[in-house]
Formats: structure tokens, sequence, C-alpha cells
């Protein structure tokens, strides 16, 4: 008898991965094989989803990493994130202006009236969750039918191209702190830098940007219950297509290069004394991702403004602590390091029994 | 045709030469063939866009500054110094942090022979069996007393790596120096 | 290139980084110096760390060996293999300790000898010895800096006034260079002498924690211990007192393996296949 479980695995690895394929493909030939552009648009939030915790927007690898990973969210990311890695880094972007993003919806939940209105767009906030069971057996020609009347029904330009942001008119009034230019950091980059505590707030953000949704959700929502005080206001929650500026590689003159669908939060906190008695203003907490994901960027503004209170007076709460939220919020990270317990680990045991056997033995040599 | 030594092939062999290096102090290793500028074919090794050179005696020309993809730093701020060991120190190298020592610099020093000079050294720590004897030529005075300073408070501190046309020996900050007569 | 991937995955930048922190890591010995550590396509926690080094490491004439467990043939090191192989084409694998220049290893150092022209790469989920009294990275930090480990000695101090023994089995915190102390990865305590005085370089690769560090050659390495309380290896004696041997080679050194057979008998054997098997073929001529 040969090594037990350990013995041919080569011969195991390749039987999975074959049983896998079956897994995928089972439907045989009464499948249809799914689509790219199916997935990238039919399951626009679970796409959305993919390119936002795989920190690389492309739409169209994104759906494929969907694909073969079967819809496994923490998998695609992956697949899509290792990509990421054999890639070099040809241009850095400067740093840009949402408020030139091409908006599908704009809301504020502080103000009824905001300069250039809310627009409540694609959401399922108001939606009865009730399943449809219409849906069970759609076929092509009724999915065709209700877009063409949908499209039929909107006006030839839907929306201006640019809103102001709610925040300018907060700050105009004095209710927020000025835009401090100075403190304007050159952006801490996570994906050339290790986190060495303490870290500079764009590392944090760029962490939560590629952050597990989940995670991110539960760690917030720990703040939101009371493990922690932010107690926000979504002064303004935008979604749209944010022109992505590269400077020309010749002239340097700054080019668009295309636009990337992004999800924007941003939310005001009650306000802040500080010890040298200047006038008090309300705070901010900032959340962005690539993709149409509110939940996310809700939860990662929460914890902008957690973190900076953490920061600034210390942690009181987990929420508030960098290294307890940054170091446990990648779905990367995370979900290699839960699956490597599946890996044998027949030494370290082996040490665990040694040990074991022999404080047992020494405790009943002491009972005797 | 890109110079042997920007290219990928060249880098991976001429980095296992500086690592076995670095593993044994006092040890010459000669690098795989780079058109006898040894000292340059490791900057390409180690250096890019997301590191940082100083250059303070200007031996590097516009050319190999775009290859390597950077612009010079001051040598207090940089990851990588590069001098002639022949010329007496004149600068403050970073020497790193108590939390981060490793932003301690790579002082990479041209010399013209690693062995054959007048005076010898001892050396001995990590990377070496009992201890090696080492005589470089020409080396300025000033460098070693320097690195003495610069290294007195472990683990803070400076490493060099000493270049001829082919081949290199380093002294990481971990090793001990011992004039002999 | 097949696939249009980088010969080693990584690409040249992500190398250069890597063989950066090496270096420092070789010139700090048993400092962790951190890195960004690139994903990679496998889980992390199942060797990234180490496969990063190695990918930085390795070129055309490098015959290389993987093992998991001691073992060639675990999953895992056949996986990390194939990639490697996959990406590297030119270089050689192997399954023979004295063919290898370089070899990446979870969980143990080789039972034979290593030699001065091989590098031994150890995957590491744990880099930091500190992390079992002080959980904030920023605070263990300076602690290393500073050599500090009072707070860990009185941890192992207060194991032996409970359990009379220090009941850490593997990851043994091991003081590298007379400064800091490692994590040496959850190598068992056999292992652990092999750190000191090592022929070969001894690479340690943390891709989740983004940690390199590296024990030199002929370097100091000491576990943790007290004057009345030594350091001791595993324990492979049976009732009798005597010590315990392999059922395939009959070693009575070797770090073995416990298992229950299909008997019901409890039998152990090698943890490190290619000693095992070179031992049978050394007694059957």
């Amino acid at each position: 008898m040969g090594y037990v479980a350990i013995k041919g695995g080569g011969r195991a690895i390749d039987g999975a991965a074959d049983m896998l394929e079956l897994l995928r493909t089972r439907q045989g030939e009464s499948g249809q094989p799914l689509d790219i552009e199916t997935i990238e648009k039919q399951l626009y939030f679970l796409h959305s989803r993919i390119v936002s915790e795989g920190g690389l927007y492309h739409p169209k690898l994104a759906a494929l990493a969907i694909k073969q990973s079967l819809g496994d969210t923490l998998e695609a990311s992956f697949a899509l994130r290792a990509y990421r890695s054999t890639k070099p880094r040809l241009l850095e972007t400067p740093v840009h202006d949402t408020t030139n993003m091409r908006l599908i919806r704009r809301i504020s939940a502080s103000f009824k009236d905001i300069p250039g209105g809310q627009m409540l767009g694609p959401t399922t906030d108001y939606a009865l969750r009730l399943l449809r069971m219409d849906l069970l057996n759609e076929s092509p020609e009724q999915f065709q039918a209700i877009a063409k009347s949908l499209f039929a029904g909107l006006p030839e330009h839907a929306a201006l191209d640019s809103f102001p942001k709610v925040l300018d008119s907060l700050r105009a009034e004095g209710l927020l702190p000025k835009v401090n230019q100075a403190t304007r950091e050159q952006p801490f980059d996570i994906t050339r830098e290790p986190l060495v505590f303490p870290v500079p707030r764009s590392a944090a953000l760029a962490t939560m940007a590629r952050g597990e949704t989940g995670s991110l959700l539960a760690i917030a929502y720990s703040n939101m219950r009371g493990y922690g005080d932010v107690h926000p206001t979504v002064a303004e929650l935008r979604v749209g297509y944010l022109p992505v500026m590269l400077p020309h590689p010749l002239t340097g003159e700054l080019t668009e290069v295309g636009e990337v669908l992004m999800t924007e939060c941003e939310v005001v906190a009650m306000y802040q004394g500080d010890d040298n008695n200047a006038v008090p203003t309300f705070t901010l907490g900032y959340g962005a991702c690539f993709g149409h994901n509110e939940v996310k960027a809700i939860s990662m503004a929460i914890l902008d403004r957690a973190l900076q209170k953490g920061m600034q007076d210390g942690a009181e709460n987990p929420s508030e602590d960098p290294e307890f939220v940054l170091l446990h919020v990648d779905g990367i990270d995370s979900m290699g390091f839960a699956s490597h317990y599946k890996m044998p680990h027949y030494v370290t045991f082996q040490s665990d029994m040694d040990r074991l056997r022999t404080t047992q033995q020494k405790q009943e040599a002491n009972h005797e | 045709m890109i110079d042997l030594i920007w290219q990928a092939e060249f880098q991976q062999a001429a980095f296992r030469c500086v690592l076995e290096a670095f593993s044994r102090p006092g040890t010459i290793n000669t690098l795989p063939e780079c058109q006898h500028n040894a000292a340059l074919a490791v900057l390409a090794t180690l250096v890019d866009g997301e590191s940082s050179l100083a250059d303070p005696q200007q031996l590097l020309d516009n050319s190999h500054w775009l290859r390597l993809q950077i612009k010079p730093t001051a040598p207090e701020r940089a990851a990588f110094i590069f001098c002639q060991g022949t010329r007496p120190v004149d600068f403050e190298p970073n020497l790193g942090t108590l939390a981060s020592p490793e932003h301690g610099a790579t002082l990479v020093l041209t010399l013209d022979a690693l062995k054959g000079g007048d005076t010898a050294y001892q050396l001995t720590g990590p990377g070496i069996e009992t201890a090696v004897l080492f005589a470089p030529q020409g080396l300025d005075i000033s460098w070693f007393k320097q690195r003495a300073d610069w290294n007195s408070a472990f683990p803070l501190g400076v490493d060099m790596l000493l270049a001829t046309d082919e081949a290199v020996l380093a002294l990481p900050r971990s090793t001990q120096i011992k004039e002999i007569n | 290139m097949s696939n249009g991937i980088n010969f080693a995955f990584l690409d040249e930048y992500a190398k250069r980084e890597i063989r950066r922190s090496v270096i420092k890591a070789i010139c700090i010995p048993g400092y962790q110096v951190p890195y960004s550590s690139r994903e990679m396509p496998m889980g992390r926690g199942f060797g990234t760390g180490g496969l990063q080094l190695t990918l930085a490491l390795i070129g055309a004439d490098d015959t290389l060996k993987v093992i998991d467990q001691g073992s060639d043939d675990s999953v895992n090191a056949v996986n990390l293999r194939k990639f490697i192989e996959m990406t590297c084409p030119g270089i050689d694998t192997t399954t023979h300790l004295q063919e290898a220049t370089l070899i990446q290893s979870r969980h143990r150092i080789p039972e034979q000898a290593l030699r001065a022209d091989q590098i031994l790469v150890l995957q590491v989920p744990y880099p930091d010895a500190l992390v079992i009294v002080e959980p904030s990275e920023d605070k263990r930090k300076i602690m290393h800096g500073e050599a500090d480990y009072s707070r860990l000695l009185v941890k192992l101090y207060e194991d032996i006034v409970k359990f009379d023994e220090i009941t850490i089995s593997h990851r043994y915190p091991t003081r590298i260079n007379g400064h800091y102390i490692i994590d040496p990865s959850p190598i068992p305590r056999y292992d652990v002498p092999k750190l000191h005085n090592s022929e070969a370089l001894i690479l340690f690769g943390a891709g989740r924690e983004k940690k390199i560090y590296a024990v030199p050659p002929h370097c100091l390495a000491e576990p943790l211990a007290f004057d009345d309380v030594p350091f001791r290896i595993e324990d492979f004696t049976d009732s009798h007192g005597e010590r315990r041997a392999c059922k395939l080679c009959a070693s009575q050194t070797s770090f073995l393996d416990e298992f229950i057979d299909q008997q019901g008998e409890r039998v152990y054997q090698c943890s490190d296949s290619d000693f095992c098997e070179q031992q049978q073929e050394l007694a059957h001529g």
C-alpha cells in the first residue's frame, strides 16, 4: 500500500478538471452555451460585481470569467485578477472628476430637490420582490418586443451630459469642510505597494474599491447596528459612465480612450467638533467602484467615514480599525485561504499529535 | 536588436548571479556575458520605474535613463545609488527605519578589480561559513569608514554591490568587515 | 509563448520587484520584506508566495522539484509543478532532490541535506511569529525592529507553567542571526535545526500576507527555548523505547507520517517520498 491520499495527484487533478467541465456542459445537446454578450447584458449585476471585485475593467473577459467559473463570484473575480498579473502597466490616468459622468441613475436622500434633479433610473429599490412566473418561459420574440416598446418611449436626449454634485452645494453653504488641495497626496497604489500600516486614506479607498461586496457589507452593517456611530445620510449616489482620459503617448495631451461604468456614493455624517474651536461641519464618507454595485458603494462610503474616524481618534470598533477592515475585505485573499484548509496538513497534524500526546503523558504521570 | 542586458532572459540569469553574490558575501561572481558592463547590467536587472536610482557622479547618459524608464532621484531618497568606488563618498544614503529597514539603500559601486589590492579585509557574518578574505583594488578608503557608521545600528544600514567589467561581489549590511595587516 | 503568457507568468516589473525584495531579505536575515504580491491563478493559501519567488528566480537551465508534505505527487505539488512547467518552457523538473537546482516546498525541508548550488523556497501561510501575542502589524514591526520578543517568551513560559511543555508543535519561532524571530513556515520541529548553518539559501514567500524573508546560507538559526526546557523535535519512540521505523524503507531517522492501515493498525511511513524511495533502492541494490 502506498501513500494513501497523496499518491496519484496528477491523475486526480485531471479527473477533477474533467468533472467540472462535465458539470458545466451537462445539459448536453439540449443546452445552449452561454453567449458572452448575454452574460454581460442579462446578468448585468453579476457582471458588475466581477469587474469591481476583479479590479479590472474588461467587460468581455469578466463575462468569460463568469462563464468559466459557472457563476461563482469569488472564482470569477479571481480569474480576472490573475489575468491582471500578466499585464504590464503602460500608462497612468490622472485623477478623474466624476462630475463628468454620463449618468443612468442619480439620487439624493438628503434633499428632495437637487440641482439637476433626482433620476431614479434602473433600480430594484421599489420593486415588489414577487417572482415573475412569466419569465420562466420567455420567448426570444417576447424579449425583443419588450425592448422595442420601451425604446419607443424614450426621448431623444435622455439626460444631461453632466450633473453638478450635491456636495458642492453643501460645501458652498459652509456645511462641509473645504477641499484641502494641499493634502491631495499622490494616490497610494495597492497593486504595486503592500499595505504597511498606517496607510493613507487613498490606500483604504483603493482596497475597498475592489473588496468583496459581502465582506464590506457585513463590516459596514456592524457599524450601522451599533458597533460604531457613523449614522450616514446618502448625499448622492450616482451610477453612470465616466469618460477615461489618458495622456497621448506622443503629445502628452489628455485624450478620451473609452468609458467605464461605475457607481459612486457620498455620505454625510454628523458633524465633528475639534479641539481648535474651528467651526463644526458635517463629515464625509466616499465610496466608488467599477460597475453598478450600489450596496457596495454605500458600504464603502460608510466604512471610509468609520476608518477616517479610527485613523484620527483611534479605533473603538472593528469597523474603525484600518488593519481589521482592510486586511479582511478582499475576496480573493479570504476565499483562497478558506479553501486552502482543504489541502493536506498531515505533517503539521503529526506535530500537533506529538505535542498533545506528550502533554497528556506528562499530566497522567503527574496524577499518578 | 536590443542590447542583451535589457532582455528578460539575461536579467533572470544576471539576477541569479547577484543573488549568489548577496547569499555568499565576499565571493566573486561572474555575470553572464554583458559586454563589459556589469554595473549597468545589474541596474538593468534590478531597477525600473517602480524603484528609484541616484547617480550623483553622473555616470549614466540619457539613453540609459530612457531604458531604465526612470528619472534620477537625490541620493538621500534613492533605493539604488550608482557610484565609482574609486572616488570618495559625498552623500548620505537612506538607511531605512526600525520598522522598515528594507528602505536602506543598495549602493552599486564600480571598481577595477575585486582582488589583488594592497589592503585586505576579513569578512564574517551570514553567508560566510567561517571567514573570507577580500582585497579590492582602488576602493576609496572613505567607503568602508562611512559604511561602518551607516551600518552601526542594525537593522538599519546600506547594502553594497561592487562591480568590475564582468563580475560582482556583495557586502550586505549583515557582513562584518575587519581590516587586516 | 503559448496562450500569450509571459515566460514565468509574471510581467517583468513584478519579477524585478520580487528580486529587489529577495535581496533585501537576504541582507536583513529574518526580516519580513513587504512586497506587492500579484494575484496568481491559484488560491491564496495554496503557495502563491512560494510560487512568485520560484517564478522570479527560475530560468530555462533550472531543474525544479516541487513537494507538499514531503511528497512530489500530492495534488497541490502536482498542480504547482504543472503550472510552472506550462509557463516556463525549457525548464526541467525532477523528483530527485540531488538533481534539483530549485526546490519549492510546503510544510517540509527535504530529509537529505541541501547543497550550496540549490535554493529552497518555502510556502508560508503566516509569516509573523509575533501574531500570537500582538494582532496589530504596525506594533509588531516595531517589536521586530527592536528585537523585543519578551511577550513571545512570556507566552512560551506560560505554556511551561500550564503544561510542563512548550506546546508549539510546528511553525516553531526561530531566531535568525541573533536578531529577528521568524515563523519558519509550518515545518515540523524536526526540520527546524536544518535552518541553522544551511549550505543552501532558504527563501520564504507569503503571498496573501505579502511578505518575503530569508535565511541565508551559513546563518545562525536558533529555535526559542529556555535553559531548563530545551527545544525538542517530535518524538517517534514507541512504548518499548525504540525509535519507530518507516514500514517501507525501515529508516529510523526520518520524519514519519502516521496513519491507520486497512487492518486498523497504526503504521508509519517516511513523509519525504523521494528519500524513502532512494532508501528502498539502496536496500535492494
